[in-house]
């Protein structure tokens, strides 16, 4: 009698654990992905044997692209909001708090001083993108260096906030022409602001050695 | 499909019997499959994001005490231009003869064989920072040690110093390797220059034309 039973209990498994932990794995790998965010200045920076880590809090970042634009960028939203106030009285500019939050989050702003205000009545992310493509960088030329302004602003914000200076790191393309790179660095060492020590953000090296 | 075994399949009124008898449990397999679809979709999308950095320090640019060129007779300048191109010459600059040697000329090389070209003129460094690694692998000295003595074999004053020197057409990738270089090559002194000379200019400018 018992062999006439055993084919008609089923042979399949309990499945139930092996869906649990899949979609635990599935829900964790989700939830703990971290999106990079949409960059606004496509930059393939070029790689080194370097290992050490870059800070994720706290980091003035300049960005210099293929064409040689000049970009500011900073990791925390609090002084961002500040460097944008104290940059906008220079030229009369007085952000609405829709536009301080854009600013927030655009990533790195590369646009004059005096473009601000237009750059951030658009509306969407891509077109602020597009009307940064279309313009001319932050001013690095010694009679208008207006990333000197950006850099010592952000430096006296954060300083009377915190009481140390950012980590300062800079972000070029691998194809830019080292001579604009150079002014960038000359900025930083000008006096004011004598940035020495700096970090060159790198892509992690592979395949060489 | 999933399917709740409600006697569709067999038809007829002993199939309804059975159904109730049946277990109620859903077919989980093609969840199962999904679910693994979706895990190993994101397992297999997800790149690993990690962007190091060079720590670069740069000397503050003092107007009262312009660089003193002497002791660079231990020392290579390396010309980057464009299309990765590198041209080098040992020692101080000579436009033109003297006790010392003879007129300086660029010697050429590029990324693939420069390191070879540095270790050779290194070598010394290269061997003791090779045995510092070799007794920090068999755990003769702790890794402070390691550190401490490292920087001691870069520091020493005879080592192979680079200045390495860049034109309008080098890139910025160019100078970052560059300076990967002199890390691989255990030459602790170096500096980075956008400027030539005039004559080290022209000269690069006639090698440059052979190319």
């Amino acid at each position: 009698m018992s062999k006439i039973k055993m084919p008609r209990s089923s042979p399949s498994l309990d499945m139930t654990p092996m869906v649990d932990l899949a979609f635990l794995l599935v829900t964790f790998f989700m939830l703990t992905a971290q999106f990079r965010p949409e960059e606004a200045v496509a930059v393939d920076t070029p790689s080194s044997m370097s290992q050490s880590p870059i800070p994720m809090t706290n980091m003035l970042t300049v960005v210099v692209d293929t064409a040689g634009k000049v970009f500011w960028d900073f990791t925390d939203k609090g002084v961002r909001i500040a460097v944008l106030e104290e940059l906008g009285k220079r030229v009369n500019y007085t952000p609405t708090d829709e536009e301080k939050v854009k600013f927030v989050n655009a990533g790195p702003i590369g646009v004059p001083i005096q473009n601000l205000r237009e750059l951030l009545s658009l509306e969407t992310g891509s077109e602020r993108k597009a009307y940064m493509a279309s313009h001319e960088g932050i001013p690095v030329d010694s009679t208008n260096n207006q990333l000197y302004e950006w850099i010592s602003v952000t430096r006296n914000i954060f300083w009377n906030d915190a009481g140390h200076n950012p980590v300062v790191a800079l972000k070029a393309d691998g194809n830019t022409n080292y001579s604009r790179v150079a002014e960038v660095i000359r900025t930083f060492q000008s006096p004011g602001i004598q940035i020495s020590k700096f970090k060159m953000i790198t892509d992690l090296e592979s395949s060489r050695m | 499909m999933a399917q709740v075994p409600e006697g569709g399949g067999d038809g007829g009124g002993k199939g309804k019997k059975r159904a109730k008898r049946g277990s109620t449990h859903i077919d989980m397999t093609p969840m199962v499959d999904l679910a693994f679809l979706l895990l190993t979709f994101f397992i297999l999308t997800t790149t690993m994001y990690k962007p190091s950095s060079l720590q670069m320090t740069y000397p503050v640019p003092d107007k009262d005490n312009p660089q003193n060129e002497t002791a660079l007779n231990n020392a290579i300048t390396l010309l980057l231009t464009k299309n990765d191109q590198i041209y080098y010459y040992m020692g101080e600059f000579r436009t033109e003869a003297t006790e010392k040697g003879p007129p300086t000329t660029l010697e050429h090389t590029d990324f693939s064989k420069v390191q070879k070209l540095l270790v050779e003129n290194n070598k010394q460094t290269v061997a003791q920072l090779n045995d510092l690694v070799r007794q920090f692998n068999e755990k003769k000295i702790t890794e402070e040690e390691y550190n401490e003595k490292r920087k001691t074999i870069k520091g020493n004053k005879d080592n192979l110093k680079a200045i390495i020197k860049t034109d309008a057409d080098a890139k910025y990738r160019n100078m970052i390797d560059m300076v990967d270089e002199m890390d691989i090559c255990g030459i602790g002194s170096y500096g980075v220059l956008d400027e030539l000379k005039p004559e080290e200019q022209a000269l690069l400018d006639t090698e440059k034309a052979k190319l």
